[in-house]
């Protein structure tokens, strides 16, 4: 199976394990925030800094950690060339025609990489570390008010699990049908953007008619297990806000207030 | 008691198609364990889907534990009669065993030291207690579907049904799961329906029924059936080789006992020799 790591739950006991599902989303979400309040290098090291402290007690191992923002790098590289090339600055370095690199685009290059880095990173984390039914749990937990306007958040929070557990064997049955097409002669590697796309078609179509059998299936089973909607449902385990939450609760108030402090008290840019 | 019980029930998927299930009488006694046989389209997996109220049948009744299937029963009758499935991942709701067996006693409304005893007692019961935490995506065909047994028996069923359970796994999760169901029947005297092609599954049953285009064709115990070997054929089931030699060793004269395992034949015919 090929490795897939987004959305995978990595099934070892730990701090950040152990803490409550809302407490890690309400995180994650201040977080991001703080990457994108921090306006400067001191700001970003921060949050950096925070988020090595988080991997440590989550007990990932590195590899898989950084295989996380690996999905990505393709983004990260192709943004950074943009703004290399393009950023207007003053510190000129090299010039030709529409093309100049500065010193202030190279800058701002490196800490866009950086943002977008710790973002993945910190978001994997998240789903390293907790199982899609506590996730979903949380999100259906943080979104009951929304419940009083009758949106289906027990639905939603469900469809989301749900989704979650599938990636794998969706990716699985994508290199299944590939394979297959493959043998048939199908080509995917030659020709030019538009000759690849087409290509995809026949695994696409397959790929599509399978998912809305399992989806069937799946409706059977969870029919057949009595499912009728969110509104009798019990729950086996309870979302608990415990003194480990509370640790992480001020760690987290913590690293806002410095990217803040940071923000006013050390204006330099970078 | 009867535990499942078909009464003139006919069933189509479209009102202008064929009847798959054709005025069917069947029933299930309670604590026994059969085996449904029969070939790609015999309606066997259509029986199964009208025992727990997935499929509504066109005309006849279903009953369940005496109660006859309407919407009301409906989910009291899914309490009693589980279904698992063929794909084992195509019924598994969530990442970790645990949470997928309580999946459904959850949905029954169960108060929380209720389901984790449920999941204990299931657990134990498909022999899985050693992989309460385990993600189900790394288990084996055969694990992946005793933990789908598992999360049906978390509803406490009086009678589980297996539609094709086995079609998918190999000659040792296919073992696995018969041996789970025959512990279950004989153990906890929960009622087995074991809907398959294999026909040495049907083995350890107490009565096997062979259907063909929505009939029941042929009935019996099991030896009974695997003895009638032509009439099999005409219903496009083949008796595996050691059933046909068993057969033919009687036919011959050489009292051998029916088997469809080749150490017990070998055995039977040391016996008889």
């Amino acid at each position: 199976m090929k490795d897939v790591s987004f959305g995978q739950y990595y099934p070892v006991d730990s701090f950040v394990h152990r803490l409550d599902p809302r407490l890690k989303l309400l995180f994650l979400i201040a977080y991001i925030v703080a990457i994108f309040l921090a306006s400067n290098f001191y700001g970003l090291a921060v949050c950096a800094g925070a988020l090595i402290v988080i991997v440590v007690f989550s007990r990932i191992p590195l590899g898989k950690v950084l295989r996380a923002v690996k999905g990505v790098v393709f983004l990260v590289i192709f943004t950074a060339a943009l703004n290399i090339l393009f950023y207007n600055g003053e510190t000129v370095y090299a010039e030709w025609w529409v093309i100049t690199i500065t010193k202030e685009g190279l800058i701002f290059s490196a800490f866009l990489a950086l943002r977008l880095a710790l973002l993945v990173v910190c978001s994997s984390l998240l789903t390293y570390t907790t199982t899609p039914v506590s996730l979903t749990d949380g999100v259906e937990s943080l979104l009951t008010p929304l419940k009083w306007i009758k949106v289906p958040v027990h639905a939603l929070a469900l469809v989301m699990s749900i989704a979650l557990r599938f990636i794998p064997i969706l990716m699985d049955e994508t290199e299944r049908i590939k394979n297959a097409q493959k043998a048939r002669g199908a080509d995917f590697e030659s020709g030019n953007i538009f000759k690849r796309v087409r290509a995809m078609i026949p695994i696409l179509v397959p790929l599509l008619l399978s998912a809305f059998r399992r989806a069937d299936e799946l409706g059977d089973a969870m029919d057949a297990r009595c499912y009728t909607g969110g509104n009798k449902r019990t729950k086996y385990k309870k979302l608990r806000f415990g003194w480990r939450d509370l640790i992480a609760f001020l760690v987290g108030a913590a690293l806002i207030a410095g990217v803040v402090l940071m923000k006013i008290y050390l204006p330099a840019p970078y | 008691m009867k535990a499942i019980e078909f009464t003139n029930v006919s069933f189509r998927y479209e009102d202008d198609s064929p009847f798959v299930i054709d005025k069917l009488n069947f029933s299930v006694e309670e604590g026994e364990f059969v085996a449904v046989l029969g070939h790609n389209g015999s309606g066997k997996s259509t029986l199964a889907r009208l025992s727990n109220g997935l499929l509504i049948p066109d005309a006849g009744t279903v009953s369940v534990f005496g109660v006859p299937l309407t919407d009301k029963t409906l989910f009291d009758a899914r309490k009693n009669v589980g279904v698992v499935f063929q794909n084992p991942d195509n019924q598994t709701v969530a990442t970790i065993v645990e949470d997928d067996v309580a999946f459904g006693a959850e949905n029954v409304g169960l108060p929380r030291e209720e389901i984790g005893k449920r999941i204990d007692f299931a657990l134990r019961a498909v022999g899985m207690q050693d992989y309460r935490n385990a993600t189900v995506a790394r288990l084996s065909g055969g694990q992946k579907q005793r933990i789908a047994i598992a999360g049906v028996l978390a509803l406490k069923p009086r009678a589980v049904i297996l539609d094709e359970s086995t079609a998918m796994l190999d000659p040792r999760g296919r073992r696995e799961i018969v041996d789970v169901v025959t512990r279950l029947n004989k153990e906890e005297g929960i009622t087995v329906v074991l809907i398959t092609h294999f026909m040495e599954e049907a083995l350890l049953a107490d009565r096997a029924v062979v259907m063909n285009r929505g009939e029941i064709v042929m009935q019996g115990a099991p030896a009974e059936i695997f003895e009638r070997q032509e009439e099999l054929v005409t219903y496009n089931l083949a008796l595996p080789r050691i059933g046909v030699i068993c057969n033919r060793l009687r036919a011959a004269g050489m009292p051998v006992e029916n088997t469809l395992d080749a150490e017990k034949l070998a055995e039977e015919i040391a016996r008889c020799v």
